[in-house]
């Protein structure tokens, strides 16, 4: 059933995040292309399509972060839920679903900025600057202390990225639901359970942070795991103890 | 297409007349197959569970029988089809006694009329309709 | 064991009582009208059989079990408001439910939906608002469910549409199955059911067979009911 339900989640929001996507693309072969151009109007063409990558990105980053809530409040809080809830689904699984799919949206998003980005650059630098480039990546993560090895470093790395992306969008989910527990004013209501649990969370990490030292990768993924689990059973225990659809 | 149903009176026993209305007018002739309860329930626009009811009712006045296999049928016992057809007919001359005595109509007038419209309709070589 | 049972339920919100330890039992193969006027809890008990709610009090269960994922898997809930995605085609629609529900008869939602002539690349947005109505009821009926749970059918809907409605739940009906039917407009539904039930203030004041209230009554049930929550 999760994997029923992440695609369908996904259906409902590539029609508008592909376009998106396949036009930073585009553009960025644009760019590429016009980037080490001499004549005038190709370099009117390399400006203007600069001004539209940045908008588009940041268009795609404001719609991810748009959807991510949209999706999760239109699709289980509003007149949808009442399709959703009456699938023989477990609470659980609408959540994790919803966590996986903006998870996997996200992790598209920095794909797609990121092909842009070897797009261009592979239009725009000699081999020579690409060479640079690698040595001054690989030098940055001799400096951190943790384990020797560079792929289990990004593997970490990825992993702590991942688990703050996912701890922010259950953050996200457990204050759209606290807002639900109220029949007006929902939308101020999740906006202030964002506020309070960001200070919560500031105000732990302080205290924690003495005791912990955190410097060990594991207690970093072990406190997001934490807080992850904490959003996490709030929102399930809202949608699923005190629902109430319009 | 659903039936007129009146409001007041419990639906399964206005089906019950409308079938015997039905068989004695020969819509169903005798030992004729009747129509699912299920096909007729939807035709009448009523729940199957009343169709079911008015058969039921119908089978105890002996009116319809199931056949063993191929669902109900209408008797072919000419008695039983021959009763129906009087106290059905009965039945409207008895409405009819009340309504015109409501009026005030003596019996003897009553016979009258009828005597003389019947005789219009002969005279005029139509049956009574 | 009855299909739906409720055992002294009761929900309330803050102040208000929707529900006050309510009884009732609900056998298979009836079609049973659920009538009461607005605010009655008519709405609150079908959506605690759904699990969309929680009761505060006292129970509802559907064959011996509550509310849960189980239910839901033999429950086919209608509810009374537009609630598939505008985005969905009809194609999408049908191989969702395909995906959901095990009980799903894809052949016959196909069939019925045939008549409503939508084209067939066409979202849910485009249509008006009684094909809307008409392809969540085709549906909801498409599923050989046990129970179905059909809140408000016919309201806001032309009489024509009503017939239909009405027609195809008829020829939908199972002997396995309960259908209950949430109502105020009751002349129209009454030939159908086989049961009504009259909810007053969140508490059943009548469950009785339409026959017998009509041979008691001498009325019809929208008249008796008229005569009952005479205002």
């Amino acid at each position: 059933m999760l994997g029923k339900l992440i695609r369908y989640d996904f259906k409902a929001v590539q029609r508008l995040l592909f376009p998106v996507y396949g036009a930073m693309i585009v553009l960025s072969v644009v760019i590429g292309l016009t980037s080490r151009s001499d004549s005038g109007s190709g370099y009117t063409v390399f400006q203007i399509s600069m001004m539209l990558f940045m908008m588009i990105v940041l268009a795609a980053i404001l719609l991810t972060i748009y959807l991510l809530v949209e999706r999760f409040y239109h699709n289980l809080l509003g007149n949808e839920g009442y399709l959703m809830f009456a699938l023989p689904v477990s609470t659980s699984e609408h959540i994790i679903a919803k966590i996986l799919t903006a998870l996997i949206w996200m992790a598209m998003g920095c794909l797609a900025v990121l092909v842009c980005g070897i797009i261009m650059g592979l239009f725009s630098m000699t081999w020579e600057d690409l060479m640079n480039m690698f040595r001054s990546i690989g030098s940055l993560f001799t400096q951190y202390q943790f384990s020797g090895d560079t792929f289990t470093q990004l593997m970490e790395m990825l992993l702590i990225a991942a688990l703050t992306a996912v701890s922010v969008v259950v953050k996200v989910y457990a204050s759209i639901s606290i807002g639900h527990l109220w029949s007006s004013h929902r939308i101020l209501g999740s906006v202030f359970a964002y506020v309070g649990f960001t200070i919560a969370a500031l105000l732990v990490t302080t205290q924690i942070a003495e005791v912990m030292k955190m410097q060990s990768m594991w207690s970093i993924i072990a406190y997001l795991a934490v807080w992850i689990a904490v959003y996490g059973l709030i929102t399930w225990y809202i949608l699923d103890r005190r629902l109430n659809l319009e | 297409m659903r039936w007129e149903f009146e409001s007041s009176r419990p639906i399964y026993l206005q089906i019950v007349t409308f079938l015997k209305e039905s068989i004695a007018s020969g819509v169903y002739p005798p030992g004729s197959r009747m129509p699912t309860v299920r096909d007729l329930a939807l035709e009448a626009g009523v729940n199957p569970n009343t169709m079911q009811r008015a058969f039921a009712e119908m089978e105890r006045d002996g009116l319809l029988h199931t056949e063993r296999t191929t669902g109900r049928n209408v008797t072919e016992d000419t008695a039983v089809l021959e009763d129906l057809r009087r106290s059905l007919a009965q039945e409207s001359v008895d409405e009819m006694l009340r309504r015109l005595g409501k009026l005030g109509m003596s019996s003897g007038e009553i016979v009258k009329m009828v005597a003389a419209r019947a005789e219009e309709d002969a005279g005029r070589g139509e049956k009574i309709e | 064991m009855s299909i739906l049972e409720c055992k002294d339920l009761t929900k309330r919100y803050g102040s208000v009582t929707a529900l006050d330890q309510m009884n009732l039992t609900l056998e298979s193969g009836k079609i049973v009208g659920l009538l009461g006027p607005n605010g009655s809890g008519k709405t609150t008990l079908i959506k605690i059989a759904n699990r969309l709610l929680q009761p505060t009090s006292g129970e509802l269960l559907i064959a011996g079990s509550r509310p849960n994922e189980a239910t839901k898997a033999i429950v086919s809930y209608l509810p009374d408001r537009s609630y598939l995605p505008e985005w969905m085609k009809v194609t999408e629609l049908l191989e969702f439910y395909q995906d959901f529900y095990s009980d799903f008869d894809c052949a016959k939602a196909q069939e019925l939906l045939k008549t409503l002539q939508i084209p067939d690349g066409m979202a849910m947005k485009k249509l008006s608002k009684g094909t809307k109505d008409k392809v969540q009821l085709i549906l909801t009926m498409s599923r050989r469910a046990k129970v179905y749970l059909l809140d408000e059918p016919i309201a806001g809907v032309d009489p024509a549409a009503r017939d239909y409605i009405l027609r195809t739940i008829v020829s939908n009906y199972s002997e396995d199955a309960l259908v209950l039917i949430s109502t105020h407009l009751i002349a129209d539904v009454e030939s159908v059911l086989d049961e009504a039930v009259f909810l007053r203030q969140g508490k059943v004041i009548l469950h009785k067979p339409i026959d017998t209230i009509r041979e008691e009554t001498g009325k019809s049930v929208d008249a008796y009911f008229r005569e009952v929550f005479a205002c």
